[in-house]
């Protein structure tokens, strides 16, 4: 009798571990049709946000090409959680979305495609002319071909001008209370000088209502670096021996150290900088709170920063946003401009390597019409002759019955799913121009910028912060392996320097032990004197 | 007996600096360190309601304000109209009934079937379910798992894995081994069966601590939010705690999503954070003698 | 009569048969319990042989285990990593200070709340102290960052007194403190509760005997209480041995705003910060080496945990197991 009940017992363990799956994953997902005979697909991606589908617009896509569509989103704070989750217990969804890194992706994109995890998109993409322009033109795509396949759709930023040299990641910064402190440069123009000026006069003109001069956002940290160093990250490439170096303890890269640090001694930083929680520091600028602020200065942050900034400025009768905010151009000790490089994409929209290809390719036709003309209006505008009619001249005219309009007489938000579902191909940055929507005077504005940005590239008076392609995505073993940990510490002991954790330069060198030299040797050996 | 005599004696009364009877300076010195601990802890909770009815100009000029020269409820109001937060809260309302009654039942019968003596096996299960507070599988097999289950995507990842929670199992099993073993064998003499004696005799004689495993899994359900992160892709899964999270963690980003500009200043975020926690304010100092009570027979009787 | 009582009783113990069938009832109840301990503890265990496969997510952890078995080696990876032994080091640190800090601001609070005359503050003050323990870490965090940040409330007041900013949030050091004092802020009244009650149960006999000897107040907490929670006090410092090694993670987490503030990371780079990162955070470990460090520390805290509860028993204390 007690050996039955521990028989028992054991059965029970036993029998409970073969239903954790023991057999492994399942090879291939079948393709599963709703009632009416549609395709279900499941769509994962960060930029859904809370969208859910069901409105006319997803209708009307699901119905024209069959299928029927899941969103879901990703939680911003826990992205990399989620994806690894869903991976690591083989249950992804068919399409999901992961942020591109050189340092911390390489090895994991690496990794998914050398494991089957993820599928490659058809070699031959010419039955969708649209995502193949898209590839073709997307600068550094070869560094995203694992074994001669690519295994997922980097997500354009623009897909009509691939012309991105350098991100909008730079300076705003309060022109009223410049103006009202007597350091306002013509045209928001300043030199270095000018620059430390200003930050000085707003420290000294803000502390008494304990207010703070500069802010970067959480990871730009510290953001003035960028006017010494010439390398966003860890390798610099020294022209003279023709080696990799390590960017960190080059001179250049001590000097700016060296900046960032009295930067916080004098004051001029938000003291707070290093335990600042995700998006704090934009809602510190729009509190009124820094008067100079690093940010991703794309449309969307651009017209956050002001919208907000107007409403906790409601009070004061005063106050125009347009006069009291702007662009910052500066520039730095060697007398040009400074941005980081980058490519026209970050992130990359993934397929599940169970699913078939029949859904492949259904997915692919989707984005590839999102991505057509006609699709982008759709996405954009909605239905023709519902949403919006073409007059007689051939323009786009709104249907002013279908867009209801807020009381300061700009377009109320309204839920087009075209548009959530585009952004698992583009960001879509060249519709802002003609999205009713979108704030046509802040557009434009961040175009002028970018002009003028363009044109002093051209007259060389503009850093771009880029590293070598050929170093960024190289995957050797130790490289591949070790680089994003390298990045974190380095950058760590970069905040830790500013903050007085480590004293000397000299012992911020010494931090650089093992397994710099050893990375750096296997770079060298590989692509050394190129 | 010598004891009652003693206390009659009004000689030895006045000798004996006993309690209750003499508020002398030492008493002082505790008052005021209890004191000094007590606001310290509802000092941030206090601090906390200010700034969240604070207009922000007013907030940013001088972030230590005891009060307010003017109140908003602008906060608040951007919070009751976020419809996350009462997706939230229906998910949130229905871990905490649904999910509570689940758990108690388990745990309570796990519990009791562990206070009896008289049955096979028992040290070996009681071991076994000891040895899985220290050692786990890690998170792999445990997503296989409830993938293998069904789970995933559904409301009931967020209940089914919680059935038993072991600590709580143990204060129920402590309780009920504590009741005098005359009831049961009275009972059985008057010819109870088993099922009578537990639910007639030993469920209400533990009321008390009945309510107190209720309540920490009620608090447990209330602040529930990992297995609905890791599980759960759902928008409309998602607890008030993801919730919390998504508004305290907002991300700055680059997508140019011209319909999606949020109102989420600081005030915002702690308006949401007291929001999550003025119910358990309310309610807590009415139930707070269960709690104790609880823990206390649990722990030491056992 | 009760003769024949006694035998049947004896008859019983010794027939397992009757036993089992006498225990229908109970063995029914557990039967619940039994399944869900299966399912949802112990068949996931075989997942620490990921440990020793080099993991592969197509195969799962079965076609790990057959195709992918790599033996010791990311154990010997991991005793050769340094960053491990470091973590290791810190969490012991941590993990201990902890275990003595809040033990002894249990006990502290206790005897200030067992001591204290007056029944009406004594009943608010307990609901006080007793309610930050069911506040999430997210919440917590969120307050003591809003008040003891460089630009906080607190800060903000000090310097207006003409002091220096508050350096809790960007000073290892002073971060250490601020880890130690929320902890006690969270759990000292909750944790002092136990304590409260077995003072209540020290016999009065005890406290008269101490009277008639002319015993101060001080003297009777240190001859009177002090000795009479001793076995309860020694239980639980038994039971936290235990979790030494787990030095809260959701508590650093969010104090440095997802393992974000650099400047005071290193001080709390504990095991499960290292595994966080090495998981998710581009920490550069595979699934493989992440198992191997769980399983190490399960290890060493199981151990731990034995340990103590040996040296408790031959110092004639009770033990937990």
């Amino acid at each position: 009798m007690r050996k039955k009940f521990y028989l028992l017992l054991a059965a029970t363990a036993i029998s409970s571990i073969s239903l954790t799956g023991c057999g492994g994953e399942d090879e291939q997902k079948e393709d599963a049709y709703s009632g009416d005979g549609k395709l279900a697909i499941s769509l994962r991606n960060l930029y859904f946000d809370d969208y859910q589908g069901g409105d006319s617009y997803i209708q009307e896509i699901e119905r024209k090409f069959g299928v029927s569509l899941s969103f879901e989103s990703y939680s911003w704070s826990q992205w990399e959680q989620q994806v690894s989750g869903q991976i690591n217990g083989g249950n992804l969804p068919d399409v999901f979305h992961a942020n591109i890194d050189s340092y911390n992706f390489a090895l994991t994109y690496k990794f998914w495609a050398e494991e089957e995890i993820i599928k490659p998109l058809p070699s031959n993409l010419s039955y969708w002319p649209n995502i193949q322009k898209m590839i073709l033109n997307t600068s550094n795509i070869q560094s995203l071909y694992v074994n001669g396949q690519l295994y997922g759709l980097p997500i354009a930023k623009s897909t009509t001008d691939y012309s991105t040299t350098f991100s909008p990641f730079t300076y705003i910064y309060r022109r009223d209370w410049a103006k009202q402190f007597g350091v306002y440069q013509e045209n928001d123009e300043y030199t270095w000088e000018q620059f430390i000026n200003l930050l000085n006069v707003f420290s000294t003109q803000l502390a008494s209502s304990n207010r703070y001069a500069l802010g970067d956002v959480e990871w730009g940290y510290p953001s003035i670096i960028n006017f010494y160093k010439q390398v966003p990250h860890c390798f610099a490439y020294n022209e003279v021996t023709k080696q990799y170096v390590n960017n960190y303890t080059t001179p250049l890269y001590l000097q700016g150290l060296e900046m960032a640090k009295n930067f916080r001694n004098w004051g001029f930083y938000y003291p707070s900088q290093n335990s600042a929680a995700d998006g704090q520091l934009n809602k510190e600028y729009y509190g009124n709170k820094i008067g100079v602020l690093y940010e991703n200065l794309s449309y969307s942050n651009y017209e956050t920063l002001k919208t907000m900034l107007k409403r906790s400025n409601s009070s004061n009768p005063y106050f125009n946003v347009d006069d009291a905010t702007a662009i910052m151009k500066i520039k730095g000790p060697d007398g040009k401009y400074a941005l980081e490089g980058t490519d026209n994409w970050f992130s990359m929209t993934f397929f599940d390597n169970r699913i078939s290809d029949t859904k492949m390719y259904k997915i692919l036709s989707i984005l590839d019409w999102l991505l057509s003309e006609e699709g982008t209006r759709f996405s954009i505008y909605g239905f023709e002759d519902y949403d919006y009619i073409i007059n007689d001249e051939g323009e786009i005219e709104l249907v002013e019955a279908y867009w209801p309009k807020a009381d300061d007489g700009s377009y109320a938000p309204k839920r087009n799913g075209a548009k959530y579902l585009r952004y698992l191909a583009s960001l879509g940055y060249d519709t802002l121009n003609y999205d009713p929507l979108t704030n046509k005077e802040s557009v434009e504005y961040l175009e002028s910028w970018e002009n003028e940005m363009k044109a002093a590239l051209d007259r060389d008076e503009l850093k771009v912060l880029k590293e070598r392609p050929q170093v960024m995505w190289l995957t050797t073993q130790l490289k591949s392996q070790l680089s994003g940990l390298m990045r974190t510490t380095a950058l760590n002991n970069v905040m830790k320097y500013v903050y007085g954790e480590i004293s000397t330069l000299d012992e911020f060198c010494g931090k650089f032990g093992y397994p710099w030299p050893d990375v750096l040797a296997e770079i060298n050996g590989a692509i050394g004197g190129y | 007996m010598a004891k009652t005599k003693i206390d009659k004696l009004p000689l030895a009364r006045k000798e004996r600096p006993g309690p209750s009877n003499r508020f002398g300076g030492f008493d002082v010195v505790l008052f005021i360190i209890l004191l000094i601990f007590a606001l310290l802890i509802i000092f941030p909770f206090y601090y906390l309601f200010v700034v969240s009815i604070t207009p922000q100009e007013i907030y940013v000029n001088n972030p230590l304000t005891l009060w307010t020269p003017r109140v908003t409820f602008d906060a608040y109001k951007s919070v009751f109209n976020d419809s996350r937060i009462w997706g939230g809260l229906k998910i949130t309302l229905i871990l905490l009934f649904g999910g509570t009654l689940y758990q108690m039942f388990f745990t309570v019968i796990t519990g009791y079937a562990l206070s009896r003596n008289n049955w096979v096996g028992k040290n070996f299960v009681m071991n076994m379910i000891l040895v899985t507070m220290f050692f786990g599988g890690g998170l792999i097999p445990y997503y296989i798992l409830i993938k293998t289950l069904g789970m995933i995507n559904t409301i009931w990842v967020m209940i089914i894995p919680g059935a038993i929670d072991t600590f709580n199992m143990l204060l129920m099993r402590n309780y009920f081994a504590s009741l005098p073993k005359e009831l049961e064998e009275s009972a059985k003499i008057d010819g109870a069966n088993d099922v009578q004696i537990f639910v007639k005799i030993f469920l209400p004689l533990s009321l008390p601590m009945l309510a107190t495993v209720g309540l920490f899994f009620a608090v447990g359900n209330w602040n529930s939010w990992y297995n609905g992160m890791l599980f759960n892709s759902s928008q409309n899964l998602k607890t008030l705690q993801q919730v919390l999270q998504d508004i305290v963690y907002t991300p700055s980003s680059g997508i140019p999503n011209p319909g999606k500009i949020r109102i989420d200043d600081e005030s915002m975020k702690m308006a949401a954070i007291f929001f999550t926690i003025i119910p358990m304010m309310l309610f807590y100092p009415f139930l707070q003698r269960y709690f104790v009570k609880g823990i206390v027979v649990g722990a030491i009787k056992g | 009569m009760e003769k024949l009582l006694i035998k049947r009783k004896q008859s019983y113990a010794y027939s397992f048969k009757r036993r089992f069938s006498a225990s229908k009832f109970l063995l029914l109840m557990i039967i619940p319990a039994i399944v869900y301990y299966a399912v949802f503890c112990y068949a996931p265990m075989y997942g620490v042989l990921i440990a020793f496969t080099k993991y592969s997510p197509k195969k799962g952890i079965m076609g790990s285990v057959t195709d992918n078995w790599i033996g010791f080696e990311n154990f010997k990876f991991i005793f050769n990593y340094p960053s491990f032994w470091t973590a290791f080091k810190n969490t012991l640190i941590i993990g201990s200070l902890k275990i003595i800090i809040s033990f002894t601001s249990a006990i502290l609070v206790a005897l200030l709340i067992n001591e204290l005359r007056m029944r009406f503050f004594k009943k608010g003050v307990q609901i006080i102290v007793t309610f930050p323990h069911f506040l999430s870490w997210v919440v917590v965090a969120s307050l003591f960052r809003l008040t003891l940040s460089e630009t906080g409330g607190i800060s903000y007041l000090v310097q207006q007194l003409g002091g220096q900013p508050l350096k809790f949030l960007s000073d290892g050091k002073l971060f250490l403190s601020l880890l130690f004092s929320s902890d006690v802020w969270k759990e000292a009244g909750w944790s002092s509760i136990i304590y409260i009650a077995t003072m209540a149960g020290i016999s009065t006999d005890l406290y008269e005997a101490a009277n008639i000897d002319g015993a101060s107040r001080i003297q009777k907490i240190w001859h009177v209480t002090l000795p009479g929670i001793r076995p309860t006090a020694i239980l639980l410092l038994i039971m936290s041995v235990g979790g030494v090694l787990s030095a809260g993670f959701d508590q650093i987490y969010n104090l440095t705003g997802s393992l974000n503030n650099a400047v005071v990371l290193d001080s709390v780079q504990i095991i499960d910060v290292l595994i966080y990162q090495g998981t998710f955070g581009g920490g550069g470990l595979t699934m493989g080496q992440t198992t191997a460090i769980g399983l190490f520390k399960s290890l060493v805290g199981f151990v731990l945990v034995i340990t103590t509860d040996r040296i408790a028993k031959l110092c004639g204390e009770r033990g937990i197991i």
